[in-house]
């Protein structure tokens, strides 16, 4: 009779009811914006407090591991350092040239740029399957829902909810996530989708290629611009296979991201359009 | 009192869940702390603790998580009630029925998310899911030690106030 009670029941109910929300959540693609803004403000005392912590973990991880590889690294950096000096030689040629290029061009005055808020990652996603970080900018700050979110190293993903003084930024990675991308190579400019890669953790797949599409191993993917939510020429990552899809006329790309998901601590939302750069 | 002392316990794992654990990640696969803290919970101080655990901590998780809503907090609310049914029958100095409740919930826990990735359409998801459950598992029991004794600790302390 222990499972008639009447806490038991209650259960019941509020099984039945979270149930409930959750499929009507399913149904509709929308979440709870109100208690998720009254949850991020009462979870962003804790996150601060502990990503001084994760930060430090972080740190303490990569100096163990700069220890035990700082000879093989020596050695490494001795054989890069003759090589970068030839390449600097070289580019040192290239960006005299380049001067004397960007002299001769009339678009000077149309060279165009981003509006950019930095901002810190203050927490990471709590759930197991799902890819989106915290940041520490908000509607405060200016921004918006679907605002690109960049690292220094290229596209990290974009704002999903924005709060007061905090904002949830999508990842990338995550496989609700997409952008469509085109390959950098002039030969090929083949456009496609990337989306986050269930299957391989930590990579992204660009699908939609057409099986003539030109793409090889090493091409560099970036932003197409369509799809309005990233501006073109933002760097996505490098492909690393490319794969036919069974049975299409399609076939996919696996990409490694640009940028290293685990180790964000900063990222650059665009807040604006590009605009013309003052003369 | 014991509601309040449960949510900011459940505040500080959520937290933790994402500040932390993502250092900790192994191979991509991260542990869900406010799992084994809600399986805990329940063993050490009965169902409605862990049911509690599981409504605060799981719906702390779906309102700043991108993923399903409703995954965490149906999961965890009834793997909490669930495994708080064993709480009489635990010898609260010994470690085997944790780890054996730890490793059960991960599964459970997966097979609620199979229904809701289902629900959501992101039927791509599951084959990954899949491949996470086990070593999920091992770093659930791993984590389930010390989350445990800190468990028994915190529940014994707060009785006495």
């Amino acid at each position: 009779m222990r499972w008639f009670d009447k806490k038991t029941v209650v259960l019941c109910v509020a099984f039945i009811t979270v149930f409930l929300l959750a499929v009507s959540a399913a149904r509709v693609q929308t979440r709870y914006p109100l208690m998720a803004n009254l949850a991020a403000t009462v979870m962003t005392p804790f996150d601060y407090v502990f990503s001084g912590l994760a930060q430090i973990l972080r740190r303490s991880g990569d100096f163990t591991r700069d220890v035990a590889t700082v000879f093989q690294e020596n050695q490494a950096l001795r054989a890069e350092n003759q090589e970068l000096r030839q390449v600097v030689f070289q580019l040192t040629e290239k960006a005299a040239e380049n001067e004397r290029l960007q002299a001769m061009l009339e678009f000077r005055g149309k060279s165009v740029t981003f509006q950019m808020k930095a901002a810190t990652v203050i927490g990471r996603d709590p759930g197991t399957f799902s890819y989106s970080i915290m940041i520490n900018r908000g509607t405060q700050d200016g921004l918006r829902v679907n605002m690109p979110v960049v690292s220094t190293q290229g596209l990290v993903g974009h704002v999903m909810e924005a709060y007061g003084g905090t904002a949830k930024v999508r990842l990338l990675l995550d496989s609700g996530s997409s952008a469509s991308a085109m390959i950098q190579r002039p030969q090929s400019r083949a456009v496609g989708v990337v989306e986050g890669n269930p299957a391989q953790l930590s990579s992204l797949r660009m699908k939609n290629l057409t099986r003539d599409g030109d793409v090889i191993k090493g091409d560099k993917i970036m932003t197409s611009g369509l799809g309005g939510i990233y501006p073109k020429g933002l760097l996505i990552g490098e492909v690393m296979d490319v794969l036919d899809d069974e049975g299409g006329l399609m076939k996919h790309a696996l990409i490694r991201p640009s940028v290293d998901f685990t180790r964000l601590e900063e990222v650059f939302v665009i807040t604006a359009e590009r605009i013309p750069a003052t003369p | 009192m014991k509601t309040l002392f449960l949510f900011v316990m459940m505040a500080i794992a959520v937290s933790l869940q994402s500040t932390v654990i993502p250092v900790l990640a192994i191979g991509g696969v991260r542990p869900d702390l406010v799992l084994v803290v809600t399986v805990s919970a329940a063993l050490s101080a009965g169902r409605e603790t862990g049911l509690l655990c599981g409504v605060f901590g799981g719906l702390l998780q779906d309102l700043l998580s991108v993923g399903p809503f409703g995954y965490n907090v149906l999961s965890k609310m009834l793997l909490g009630f669930l495994v708080g049914l064993y709480e009489r029958k635990v010898n609260q100095g010994s470690l085997l029925l944790p780890l054996v409740a730890v490793a059960a919930a991960t599964v459970g826990a997966a097979m609620v998310a199979m229904l809701f990735l289902l629900a959501y359409g992101q039927e791509r998801q599951i084959a990954a899911l899949l491949l996470q459950v086990l070593p999920a598992a091992a770093y659930h029991i791993l984590l389930a030690v010390p989350v445990h004794f800190l468990m028994i600790w915190l529940i014994r302390r707060q009785a006495k106030k």
